[in-house]
């Protein structure tokens, strides 16, 4: 890893070590449970914004207790994107406003730093990638499996299996499973509620803000705050929640960074129209053949490997069923050192190692799933397009339209 | 509707079924059957079932969506189920297409259209997504192309002027949105020179390295020596991405220099070449810091062929090269390496050592661990004994569970040896992941060789997080000695606490003692858990006892006779008190008490009885057969009947590799268990065993081998079994080891008995809550629980596997039962049924049907109606029936063609059937049963949850 830091140090010379009043700042959009989260990292904060007073309150009051110092308050995220102190944008609200306000941020110039899933639909997350292109952001996807920390239940970094799928010892195409007995958790308790009674918006709540470009549905707390993500109007459950996190550092170890599956099957009860249910099986597969398999619960054979290959497989806590597999392995390079450290990205303009071109093909993933989940059906899909073969309904579910006067 | 949803058994068997037409479905069904089944089974939990039922759906056209339309404006209970519905048929129609999704589509559209409700036409909009229509939103926006402006790229002559005169950030911008790649790569290369400053070169150079493209190393490679830091260092990278061949022996020489070895020898680590042949050559020139990372990249790479390096590297006098020597030497060695490396070991220091340790393991790679063990073993065979100590923790680290056992039992005196072994076979049980009971029994056979009070500690730690129940007990054991009472309070607590059943006198006596036990760091907590644990047993229920003290037979007896019960029912008392008192005597000569163990030392069959009878309960017992007898053989007899099966699983001329568990004298009902989970004869075993009604569950260490079935009753195979009888423990000849009684008697169900006035009018009771003998057919889903039928919700989509029938026939009868329904559950009585087919049409049908329902309104036929005779005479009374929770009672009166069905009280359906049918069936169907005169009565179901209990008949 001691590589990750030589080159940007090196590429800053001497003169790469910024004083206190050159520190880069964040304004954080949305400072629920997640946003809170965001107050950590490295960035100075100087603006938070959210549309429930009580959550805008408790931001402001951990705001104070870590010394921040001065924080503007905002409840409107156009005003904390114009704020001239803010360099960086964090987005930690529900996935339904992510598209809409990266696109804002960078055409306000500023940078961008976005909670996962990156998009709520793939045609959100293709206007992402545009916007990001056209107003030369830096861009970053906050999850970091594809660069650092244990995988989940892996008992491994990612580091080790990239170096042994890149050597081919494996073969090709490969199958990488992704279930409760590889060591991940879908989340089912993100399941939504088929029925919510309507009930008066609590005082704090601007709910048609919250709602901004999703469907007017009535009020009710299900909805909202902790248990969103039950409803495909703004999440899709476990999936979402956890999709990015789990699946991202797959697409970095296949080398899939620059496409997307080509076909998508599910095995699930049916979906309801509003409310995210669960699933027993999603299965992606790749123009080469290779597969992401996802089991949902406790579904799926505990004996599976984690990476299946031609010629051996990868299982839990890094045990490869291939003879003498590590000292064959180390005739092989290490894999390439990737850009970790956002705020230096910020500073050389170089792309972060996850961000809105390869975070987009993740989570293009998890919305493929979404999308065949609500269909109930198997789909296909053109990687370069980006749009499902022959399918209007399904395309309609890649380009979803927005409650005005919001739009994309 | 019995014949409706028969349907919903999804998948090939009813396709079958649908397709030969057995029973006339295909053409009785109409629109409003078609949508009240789709919305009682909807959501479809599997796809074959979602298939079935959403071209149904689709099938009904306009009018089957029509109908769920109105039904959803309704906005009441089956909303949900409707919207399903609407749902399933837009997006099969989808995936079917052409004029079928065209009419569904003009359909939702005016649905729309004409939506009062914000919340319908929200939800019919979303199903036109769904159709792949676009509703045009004309109060919405719909999504369009972005509207960002023209997005220009970068020109070249504007690239080549900004990266001239341009700030990093704009050369970035440009760089980013540059159009022609290759050009701008040209543009570039050749700007890398001529830039003034060094920090744009560095940026231009890493642009060009993420660009791949071998055609420029070229360019590049003359700032691999540049003096500026930065330069330099993305010139490196730039040139490890493409692999460049000229790189390669530069960065190798800035290695071997120690200049800048940091940076090279970490792009050599990512260099695609062969890095070891071109380091290694300059090794004897390098400098002490070049050795170290030559060394190190030599191992990164395995570099086998130079292996002499490293071996020669181990005593250099530089002490860094040496360590690094060392820790490359684990990833060139070889199988032809081992004797220089068992050398090694036994004339290094001790911080050499574990990384030789190390090597000689990794010069094993690839053998088998038992292989490995072998040659260790072997080695440490011949070494002096001073030197034995070096081979033991490489051999426990490749020895299996039985291995690192019998190193635990050698270890003798060697108490280091014995430490890392018991701590080394902890790890290994926990990491094998075995049921809780299991790993106890493996805990508590390493604890004989765990000499120190730490390891003992360690110990008791394992056990408590086993779950295992007897293990409370075992653990108590340790409370007594000061220096493992810590361990053992804690360990007992954390069982106890892991599982509500597990409380009864003797563990709250437990729990109250280990208060007093300071448990360290956590105690305020444990105290916690404890009181809430103490608060939270039940004061009605006594809970788990010991049925064996540890020291003596008290609480058992000797068996009278073969132990047939109804030979002890045929005895007068004062001959069963004389026979018990010789039995009671044979007792003490075939049974003894050895350490805490129920030993069986005669020769005959004479079962240890205990004292009381036992109703329904729950209990566990561990057993051992003893080793070294060809005939292992034992069992426990539950209610006095022969028995849960314990035996030698080698026993194979007898059918013993089964595993034991099993309920062995069953014949109608499954005798073997599941699976085999017995553990080596010599070992000891653990069974919980669990009895309601008729009913056994058996766990054999820990796995569930006999799952909820019906135990029979050997000695009258006519009979149930006994509600009431001893538990025995069986003696069989063998020498058998029995420790470890626990019991939990389990409130049980009183019969339901007949009323006085129904005894003399002589009816008969069909089923009392404890039993289904008096019925035949699918056992399965219609379980006795809780002195109730409870009639199973299938998962939907799984086959139904049948209904439930009367053994006997009847041609006129009274039949009374109670029963209480689920939220629109649907079942049936079938009456003069023949037992086979579907009763409504081949014999009659009662209808039972939660009729208040919501999807069955409006469109429910009269004949549907709950107590209808189905399809013949509607349900003239529809108030009768309780709100879905609340129990029912019925009776149901058949004489010659005389019906009458009377429903908490009210008669709800009368009538003659032959006058009813005399100008053709009220529904229009063929009735082949209606000639029938006799058959049997049975519950007809098709998946949905209900309760049926007091079930009783009378022959008119």
């Amino acid at each position: 890893m001691a590589a990750f830091t030589i080159l940007p140090r090196n590429v800053l010379g001497g003169k790469g070590y910024i004083a206190p009043s050159d520190q880069l700042t964040k304004g954080i959009i949305g400072v629920g449970g997640m946003g809170r989260q965001h107050y950590d990292y490295p960035d100075r904060l100087v603006a938070i914004c959210d549309v429930d007073k009580n959550h805008l309150k408790r931001g402001a009051d951990l705001a104070e207790q870590m010394n921040f110092g001065k924080v503007a308050l905002y409840d409107n995220f156009m005003d904390l994107i114009q704020d001239p102190n803010v360099d960086i944008v964090h987005i930690a609200t529900p996935p339904h406003w992510h598209a809409l306000m990266s696109i804002e941020a960078a055409k306000a110039g500023k940078d961008v730093w976005c909670e996962k899933p990156m998009t709520r639909t793939i045609g959100e997350g293709k206007r992402v990638v545009e916007a990001m292109k056209r107003y030369n952001t830096i861009f970053r996807l906050n999850t970091w499996f594809r660069f650092k920390d244990t995988f989940y239940g892996l008992g491994t970094t990612v580091n080790p299996l990239k170096k042994l799928v890149q050597s081919g010892l494996l073969g090709w195409p490969l199958a990488v499973t992704i279930s409760k007995h590889t060591g991940f958790d879908w989340k089912f308790f993100w399941v939504g509620k088929e029925h919510l009674d309507p009930m008066p918006v609590p005082a704090e709540l601007d709910y048609d803000s919250w709602l901004g470009p999703a469907p007017y549905k009535p009020y009710n707390p299900h909805r909202v705050h902790e248990t969103f993500r039950g409803y495909w109007d703004y999440d899709g459950g476990g999936l979402g929640d956890m999709g990015q996190h789990y699946i991202d550092p797959v697409q970095y170890l296949l080398g899939k960074d620059d496409e997307s599956p080509v076909k998508v099957e599910v095995d699930a009860p049916q979906q309801h129209y509003d409310a995210v249910g669960t699933w027993r099986q999603i299965i992606y597969t790749y123009a080469d053949g290779c597969k992401i398999v996802l089991w949902g619960g406790d579904f799926g054979d505990p004996n599976t490997p984690y990476i299946a290959g031609p010629n051996g497989n990868v299982y839990n806590n890094f045990i490869c069923d291939i003879p003498n597999w590590r000292e064959k392995l180390a005739e092989f390079p290490d894999p390439l050192p990737q850009q970790t450290d956002f705020l230096e990205c910020v500073r050389t303009r170089k792309k972060f190692a996850l961000n809105e071109m390869n975070g987009h093909r993740s989570c293009n993933i998890v919305n493929l799933g979404t999308v065949a989940l609500q269909l109930g059906r198997t789909l296909e899909f053109d990687s370069e397009k980006q749009e499902f073969i022959n399918d209007d309904a399904a395309n309609r579910l890649v380009y979803q339209p927005m409650r005005g006067p919001w739009k994309l | 509707m019995k014949k409706i949803t028969r349907i919903f058994m999804t998948s090939a068997a009813c396709l079958t079924l649908l397709a030969g037409q057995a029973f006339g479905q295909g053409v009785l069904r109409n629109v409003n059957t078609v949508v009240g089944d789709a919305l009682q089974n909807l959501p479809a939990t599997d796809m074959a079932l979602y298939d079935q039922l959403a071209t149904e759906l689709v099938g009904t056209g306009a009018e089957g969506l029509t109908l769920l339309k109105d039904m959803l404006e309704r906005q009441d209970d089956s909303m949900v189920a409707v919207e399903y519905a609407i749902g399933a048929i837009c997006a099969k129609a989808t995936a079917i297409g052409g004029e079928q999704q065209a009419t569904v589509a003009n359909l939702v559209k005016k649905f729309a259209d004409e939506a009062k409700d914000e919340t319908i036409k929200e939800f019919m909009v979303r199903q036109l997504m769904v159709l792949g229509v676009d509703y045009g939103e004309k109060n919405k926006t719909v999504t369009s192309a972005l509207d960002l402006g023209t997005t220009a790229a970068t020109g070249l002559k504007e690239l080549a002027k900004t990266i001239k005169k341009g700030d990093k950030k704009s050369i970035f911008d440009a760089l980013y949105r540059v159009g022609d790649i290759e050009a701008a790569k040209d543009i570039v290369a050749a700007a890398i020179p001529a830039v003034k400053s060094d920090d744009t070169r560095s940026d231009l150079i890493w642009w060009l390295g993420e660009q791949k493209d071998s055609k420029f190393d070229a360019a590049i490679l003359p700032f691999l020596t540049s003096a500026a830091q930065n330069v330099k260092s993305e010139a490196a990278w730039a040139l490890t991405k493409t692999g460049s061949k000229k790189a390669l022996p530069i960065l190798a020489d800035m290695v071997a220099k120690g200049t800048d070895a940091e940076l090279a020898a970490e792009c050599l680590k990512c260099f695609p070449a062969n890095v070891a042949d071109a380091v290694a050559p300059l090794f004897t020139k390098a400098s002490d810091k070049g050795k170290q990372s030559i060394l190190g990249l030599l191992g990164g790479r395995c570099a086998k062929a130079n292996k002499d390096i490293v071996f020669g590297s181990l005593f250099n006098n530089d002490a860094e090269v040496s360590k690094a020597a060392y820790d490359a030497l684990a990833s060139v060695v070889d199988k032809e390496d081992l004797i220089t490396l068992f050398t090694f070991l036994e004339s290094s220091g001790k911080d050499q050592q574990p990384q030789i340790q190390n090597a000689i393991l990794a010069a094993l790679e690839g053998l088998s661990n038992a292989e490995k063990y072998e040659v260790l073993s072997n080695r440490k065979n011949v070494v002096p004994s001073a030197n034995e100590a070096l081979y033991w923790p490489m051999i426990i680290s490749v020895a299996d569970l039985a291995q690192t056992f019998g190193i635990c039992k050698e270890a003798g005196d060697d108490a280091d040896l014995a430490a890392t072994a018991v701590k080394s076979y902890l790890a290994k049980v926990e990491a094998a992941k075995e049921p809780g009971a299991e790993q106890l029994l493996h805990y508590r056979a390493v604890m004989d060789y765990a000499d120190t009070d730490e390891l003992k500690n360690k110990v008791l730690e394992c056990i408590g997080n086993t779950g295992a129940f007897p293990g409370i007990f075992y653990a108590a054991k340790y409370l007594d000695n000061p220096a493992t009472k810590q361990a053992a309070a804690i360990a007992l607590r954390k069982i106890a606490t892991s599982d509500p059943s597990f409380y009864g006198p003797e563990v709250v006596a437990l729990m109250n003692k280990i208060k007093d036990v300071n448990t360290g760091a956590d105690f305020v907590y444990d105290l916690q858990r404890i009181e809430k644990y103490l608060s939270a047993v039940p004061a009605d229920d006594q809970g788990f006892v010991s049925m064996f003290n540890g020291k003596d037979l008290s609480g058992w007896q000797g068996m009278v006779g073969d132990g047939n019960p109804y030979y002890r029912y045929g005895l007068s008392e004062k001959q069963l008190a004389k026979e018990q008192a010789a039995a009671d005597q044979q007792m003490s000569a075939s049974w003894a008490v050895k350490d805490g163990t129920i030993e069986y030392v005669g020769t005959g069959y004479d079962n240890l009885v205990s004292a009381k009878k036992y109703k329904d309960f729950e209990m566990y017992v561990d057993w051992i057969i003893y080793p070294g007898q060809p005939d292992g053989d034992a069992g426990i007899y539950l209610r006095s009947t022969p028995q849960v099966q314990i035996w030698d699983t080698a026993r194979t001329w007898v059918g013993a590799e089964v595993g034991s568990g099993g309920l062995y004298n069953n014949q109608k009902t499954e005798s073997t268990p599941a699976l085999v989970a017995d553990n080596p004869v010599g070992e000891w075993n653990s069974f919980y065993i669990k009895m309601v009604g008729e009913r056994v569950t058996v766990y054999l260490n820990g796995e569930l081998v006999v799952n909820n079935i019906v135990m029979e009753n050997y000695w009258n195979r006519e009979e149930g079994i006994f509600p009431e009888e001893y538990i025995e423990l069986q003696a069989h000849g063998s020498r058998i080891g029995y420790r470890d009684l626990y019991i939990h008697e389990l409130p049980s169900v009183e019969p339901t008995k007949l009323t006085a006035e129904e005894e003399a009018e002589g009816f008969e009771m069909l089923f009392d809550g404890t039993s289904l003998q008096k019925w035949h057919g699918n056992k399965v889903d219609y379980n006795v629980v809780d002195g109730e039928i409870s009639v199973e919700s299938r998962s939907r989509g799984s086959s139904w596997i049948g209904d439930l029938y009367t053994n006997e026939e009847y041609a006129d009868f009274i039949f009374r039962f109670e029963f209480k329904l689920t939220k629109g559950a649907n079942n049936g009585v079938g009456v003069r049924a023949p037992g086979v087919g579907d009763a409504a049409y081949e014999g009659y049908e009662v209808q039972i049907l939660d009729h208040y329902d919501a999807i069955y309104q409006p469109w429910l036929k009269d004949y549907q109606y709950h107590g209808s005779l189905y399809g013949i005479i509607p349900a003239k009374n529809r108030d009768a029936l309780k709100p879905v929770g609340e129990w029912n009672s019925e009776e149901i009166y058949m004489k010659g063609t005389y019906i009458r069905v009377t429903v908490n009280g009210q008669v709800v359906t009368e009538g003659d059937i032959a006058e009813a049918t005399a100008n053709g069936t009220y529904d229009g169907l063929n009735h082949p049963g209606l000639n029938r005169t006799s058959g049997y009565i049975g519950f007809l179901g098709h998946g949905d949850h209900l309760w049926i209990r007091n079930v009783r008949a009378k022959h008119l």
